[in-house]
């Protein structure tokens, strides 16, 4: 068992002197490179904090909108046509919502406040 | 670089017949696909601003320099505000790549920098520069499609909407993991496409908050024609619209600027049609074929074709145009 700092707050620090000390250091291309390679590690470091728990509610969203939690199953309902109903078409762009919400708490916090013009 | 500039010299030398210097050579910006400079060409007769934009690799290019030359002096001659082009060269001896000189036109041309002219400035700027963009994009449209390269044909021969359908349909297919947000999006597409246009147009396929040029008196060019192809002319006004080129100025449809109104305004008085239903169905389709377009970036990282942290980080960026395209669908 290791002693703390946790894999969690490991990658925070990665990300906080890649962002306070590596990027600043740069400029040009490998500014920008470095400034994606802090930004992966922050979406690491939240997938390692969240993805068990955003994976078990995409689970449970994906049987409400097909009856099973196999996404490539659930794709290929909605390909054939399994939302063509406007009532259906409504209740699963809400759960396909919930999905991606989740999705985006790992990869872009904040990214889902936008109602579509 | 001081190799690359006596090389650039030395073949602008030949072109012009008279002795030519590059000097104050910068790049400007060092994109995945393109390098792109500023110089000055020094002869005789005076000094010259001139943008150089290199294709490191014919291998990558969409559209060959000479075709997309071509189409710049099309749009040029429509009345479009487009950098005139000096010179082509397809010998990628001389730079490595083949590559042309253009004029060089002051501006912001980084999205965050022109909203903030934009900001600063207060008069409607960014309303004018969305109505220039409109005028300009109905100009394009306008252009007997007949005249452009055969390059522009999708290779497919498919019309537009069919050949957009198929880009979706196959980015579905060559995703390593399924999306039920874009499988759903997909069957939407399908079921509720538009008919195809009745004449395409040449369309830029890439005019964003981004690929402009702009100044305190409004647009002075749109850039980056390599993506340009025959197809639906709605295509381009949908493409303007997206979300990722808004910045996080989410109430400004356009690239941030302004509203989609002063588009579609600027577009009919210029003597283009506006059908707001074809351009949500195309606001979509792009939404979804840009996501797919990311997933593919980092397929590309992983097999090696294109290994880079860039392409690496994309397909986490996939779930932004599903979220995207789900509020289009609302």
């Amino acid at each position: 068992m290791h002693q703390p700092p946790s894999a969690v707050e490991l990658l925070r620090t990665v990300a906080a002197t890649l962002t306070d000390d590596v990027v600043p250091a740069l400029d040009g291309p490998v500014q920008h490179r470095a400034r994606v390679a802090a930004n992966i590690v922050e979406i690491v470091a939240r997938e390692v904090e969240l993805g068990d728990s955003v994976r078990a509610h995409e689970a449970t969203l994906l049987e409400a909108i097909a009856g099973s939690a196999d996404a490539s199953v659930v794709a290929a309902a909605l390909r054939a046509g399994a939302a063509d109903d406007p009532a259906e078409h409504d209740r699963i762009r809400q759960l396909l919502t919930a999905i991606v919400r989740g999705d985006l708490s790992i990869a872009k916090p904040g990214y889902d406040v936008w109602d579509g013009d | 670089m001081s190799d690359a500039a006596s090389r650039l010299a030395a073949w602008l030398t030949k072109q012009r017949s008279t002795p030519i210097e590059v000097v104050d050579i910068a790049p400007v910006s060092a994109g995945a696909r393109r390098f792109n400079a500023l110089f000055t060409a020094r002869s005789s007769a005076g000094d010259e601003r001139l943008a150089l934009t290199m294709i490191p690799s014919a291998a990558i290019q969409l559209l060959s320099v000479a075709d997309e030359a071509a189409v710049r002096t099309l749009a040029e001659q429509a009345g479009v505000p487009v950098p005139n082009i000096h010179h082509v060269c397809t010998d990628e001896q001389v730079l490595g790549g083949p590559f042309f000189c253009s004029t060089a036109i002051d501006g912001e041309t980084v999205p965050r920098r022109v909203l903030r002219l934009v900001a600063t400035q207060g008069n409607d700027l960014g309303e004018r520069i969305v109505g220039q963009l409109g005028e300009a994009l109905a100009r394009l449209h306008a252009v007997d499609d007949a005249l452009a390269p055969d390059a522009l044909t999708p290779e497919s021969g498919n019309p537009p909407i069919a050949e957009a359908l198929g880009q979706v349909d196959q980015g579905l297919s060559d995703a390593l993991t399924a999306s039920p947000a874009f499988a759903f999006c997909a069957r939407w597409l399908e079921r509720t496409a538009p008919s195809e246009p009745t004449t395409t147009s040449i369309v830029h396929s890439d005019v964003r908050n981004g690929n402009i040029i702009v100044g305190p008196d409004g647009l002075r060019a749109i850039l980056d024609w390599e993506g340009s192809r025959r197809g639906d002319a709605v295509e381009d006004l949908a493409w303007t619209c997206q979300r990722m080129w808004r910045f996080r100025e989410d109430h400004l449809t356009v690239g941030g600027l302004g509203s989609f109104a002063a588009l579609a305004n600027a577009y009919r008085s210029a003597g283009g049609t506006v059908d707001e239903e074809r351009v949500r169905w195309w606001r979509v389709l792009t939404t979804v074929r840009w996501g797919l377009g990311m997933a593919g970036q980092s397929r590309s990282h992983l097999d090696g074709s294109f290994p880079s942290i860039v392409m690496a980080a994309s397909a986490r960026r996939m779930a932004e145009l599903e979220f995207d395209a789900l509020q289009l669908l609302r």
